[in-house]
């Protein structure tokens, strides 16, 4: 909006166009690096088109292409609509809680269950734990039952659940039982023999143990009363179930869907948000799964740098390939490089540092308490060697070959304790203010909400006043009128954000002339968001009629807002320019040569444990 | 008194009611208002195949069995002891020096359905069919960082043979 930034920032956008030009030789030795970059451009464009971005949308955010799903879309997509195509196959002897079974069974693999039903259906069926006769799974009241779970015979009538095996059991030991194990995801099979609960019949007993907890009396102690309706009794007497009941809701498959993404992630991430369940798929081709515990080392040049922002269904935003917040401009290795430093002051960080070693492949930490030193990660099941973190494979019989004193490790790690007690200063100087912005993102989000909650209020009060006048009067202010205030919200929290990363980038970064020009660009970001900030505190701070006030600094929020959304872009833009072209260069080394010394500490102490 | 005391009870008259061959519940170690400790001498069924070939025929085993506040949803707690003078630890491949065995039973395969008398039924099959006078593999590593309690320790069960 202001003719005066734009001036600015055009100004250093031929700055570094020049450069590109003086340094084009360089690139020229390889096309195809030139081609990569015009097909992201591409996806760029086709990128804004979909999806109508915010207005703080920039280039290097816009790079990842990529899906969010729900945990329901992802229940529908990969298991329940496999399940329906295998029933239009009309599988012999199958309803579909049995072709749901049998999917769950063989991990969903259509292939899989349709040569088991063709090939050898009886072994295929005792596999799954399907009954070979009719199902007959029943909910029943008995008189007088024993039930070999609890052997509490004090009601006369109790409700007990059975499947065809007729292995009865009465319906608080059964609710008690699945719901103990509805967690691993894994089918649940009668206590007594193989055969697998149906999911519709699990979920019953779910929903039960909700209710209970819901009216607070406990399982354990009140014999409560399991209410058949009608249409559940249908659903338990072994019709299918109704296409009609929302399947992707069912607790046991909304476990599996975790475990299948677990143990088999693909392009799958969860959103790291605090109680969120949904998740982001990558469809950008540049990237997969793999690409984050190989780290930089198949990575080439182009890729370190490229940081791929999602948004999941619940529009949190976060980065895809390390799953913390918006950290542009700073690449993903480093910034797992400076939480690293950041925590290595508290004892946490040093207990974890001490104990605990992340697991080559997902990254999990895991602490060793006890049993030998070939570790299976409980997340994705990958078996390595606790002193090497190799694939256990390789070792073979052999158990410890990997045991070999090298002390060229040891060098490197003296190395790197001196080079980090000379950083120090430095990093205290940048630390200082990278924290002083978390902290004020904290007391914006405070202020924010107050400013927020002041706005509400008076626009409830305008709509009453209205209604009471039932005058349309023009000077009164509409719900559009206000939303200018949430987007300057969101651009200011936005803004911060990405000036408390410019602090780190500014750490990491080697001084040159075009460092120069970063810190310039970061000065304007930081007045500009200050300048926003105050206006907030302003208005927080004053008790009456705020409101006025809000409506008269519109103009003044809604330019700064759109500056600070502007500085922004050209900030991470510059930044990304720069890295892309060598221009900016980041100090630190690689994240693993920076954590080999670390490493091989830990090596030393197990080593002498192990003698 | 335990959530479950009357299954609980059930089980113990009917140790000591019918005791399975080889397998004697010792009363004095077990409070009978508690209800939440047994202590079992643990031999190979006198009159069974292979009895006078196997390694453990003249031994007497201690087994514990410490019975959880989630019984018998949950699997019990159980090692054996070689506190008492003269016990010891039987020389297996899945039983560990401090007691600890690894079993699935005692782990994932545990139902509600299973009760103390198929533990003990199932240990005393495990010790028939064994013939290697061995300690697990990792027995000493283990040992050294193994928690007190067998349950915490999450046992990888890869080996089916013995």
């Amino acid at each position: 909006m202001s003719d005066s930034d734009g001036n600015i920032s055009e100004d250093l956008e031929f700055d570094y166009d020049d450069d590109e030009e003086v340094s084009f030789s360089e690139f020229t030795a390889d096309e195809n690096e030139i081609d990569l970059v015009n097909k992201f451009e591409e996806e760029v464009y086709i990128k804004k088109d979909l999806k109508k971005e915010a207005p703080s949308a920039n280039r290097l955010q816009a790079r990842a292409k990529y899906k969010a799903w729900s945990l329901e879309e992802y229940i529908n997509h990969f298991f329940i609509s496999k399940c329906k195509k295998l029933q239009s196959m009309k599988l012999p002897n199958c309803d579909f809680d049995d072709i749901l079974i049998m999917l769950h069974a063989k991990n969903w693999g259509e292939e899989s269950v349709i040569n088991g039903c063709y090939d050898n259906p009886t072994k295929f069926f005792e596999d799954c734990g399907l009954p070979l006769r009719k199902r007959n799974n029943t909910f029943e009241v008995v008189k007088n039952f024993l039930c070999p779970i609890c052997c509490s015979d004090d009601d006369i009538q109790t409700e007990t659940y059975s499947l065809t095996c007729n292995h009865k059991f009465c319906v608080a030991c059964y609710t008690r039982y699945v719901v103990g194990l509805v967690h691993e995801g894994k089918l649940i099979t009668c206590p007594e023999c193989k055969l697998s609960i149906p999911h519709g019949d699990v979920q019953k007993f779910v929903n039960v143990y909700n209710e209970q907890q819901q009216s607070g009396s406990s399982v354990l102690n009140s014999p409560f009363k399991f209410v058949v309706d009608d249409a559940s009794k249908a659903f338990v007497k072994g019709s299918p179930i109704k296409t009609t009941i929302d399947l992707s809701s069912f607790e046991l498959l909304k476990y599996a869907a975790k475990r299948n993404i677990d143990s088999n992630p693909g392009n799958f991430k969860y959103c790291p948000a605090p109680d969120c369940m949904h998740l982001v798929e990558l469809l950008s081709p540049a990237k997969d799964g793999r690409t984050e515990s190989e780290n930089g080392k198949t990575m080439d040049e182009e890729n370190i740098y490229k940081v791929p922002i999602v948004t999941c269904p619940k529009s949190h935003e976060f980065c895809y390939s390390c799953q913390f917040e918006n950290h542009l401009p700073l690449p993903c290795w480093l910034v797992k490089a400076w939480i690293k430093k950041c925590n290595d002051d508290s004892e946490t960080a040093n207990w974890i540092d001490a104990h605990t070693q992340s697991c080559p492949k997902c990254d999990s930490q895991i602490e060793k308490n006890g049993g030998c030193n070939h570790m299976t990660c409980s997340t994705c099941a990958y078996h390595f060697c606790w002193i090497c973190l190799e694939e256990w494979a390789k070792h073979g019989h052999q158990y410890y070959a990997c045991n070999r004193f090298d002390p060229d490790t040891v060098n490197a790690a003296q190395k790197y304790k001196k080079s980090k007690r000379l950083t120090l200063k430095r990093y205290i100087f940048f630390y200082s203010r990278f924290s002083v912005h978390e902290t004020s993102m904290e007391g914006d989000s405070k202020t924010l909400k107050k400013v927020n909650e002041k706005m509400t209020k008076y626009m409830n009060e305008e709509s009453k006043r209205r209604n009471n006048a039932e005058v349309s009067s023009t000077n009164s202010l509409s719900w559009i009128d206000v939303q200018f205030l949430h987007d300057a919200i969101r651009q200011l929290t936005n803004g911060r954000k990405t000036l408390k990363w410019t602090y780190v980038f500014a750490f990491y970064l080697s001084k040159s002339n075009f460092s120069e020009i970063f810190e310039q660009m970061q000065d304007y970001l930081n007045k500009t968001v200050e300048d926003l900030s105050k206006i907030f505190e302003e208005i927080y701070a004053k008790k009456k009629d705020s409101s006025n006030l809000i409506m008269q600094n519109k103009l003044d929020i809604i330019n700064l807002s759109n500056l600070v959304a502007q500085r922004q872009e050209k900030m991470i833009e510059f930044a990304f320019t720069g890295l892309e072209q060598k221009l900016l260069r980041l100090e630190e080394e690689k994240p693993e040569s920076s954590l080999e010394p670390v490493q091989t500490q830990t090596q030393g102490q197990t080593k002498r444990k192990q003698r | 008194m335990h959530t479950f005391h009357k299954r609980i009870l059930k089980e113990f008259k009917r140790l000591q009611k019918n005791p399975l061959p080889g397998i004697t519940i010792k009363p004095s170690e077990t409070d009978p208002n508690d209800l939440s400790v047994f202590v079992f001498d643990i031999t190979l069924p006198p009159d069974s195949d292979g009895v006078l070939h196997s390694i453990y025929r003249s031994d007497i085993y201690q087994l514990r069995i410490k019975i959880t506040d989630d019984y018998p949803v949950d699997s019990p707690e159980v090692q054996f002891l070689n506190s008492h003078p003269g016990s010891k630890i039987p020389l297996h491949p899945h039983i560990y020096s401090n007691g600890h065995i690894c079993l699935d039973l005692l782990g994932s395969g545990w139902t509600p359905a299973c009760s103390m008398e198929s533990i003990l039924l199932s240990i005393q099959s495990m010790l028939s069919t064994n013939e290697l006078a061995e300690r697990p593999p990792d027995d000493q590593a283990y040992v050294r960082t193994a928690p007190l309690n067998p349950k915490k320790t999450t046992f990888d069960y890869h080996d089916d043979n013995v």
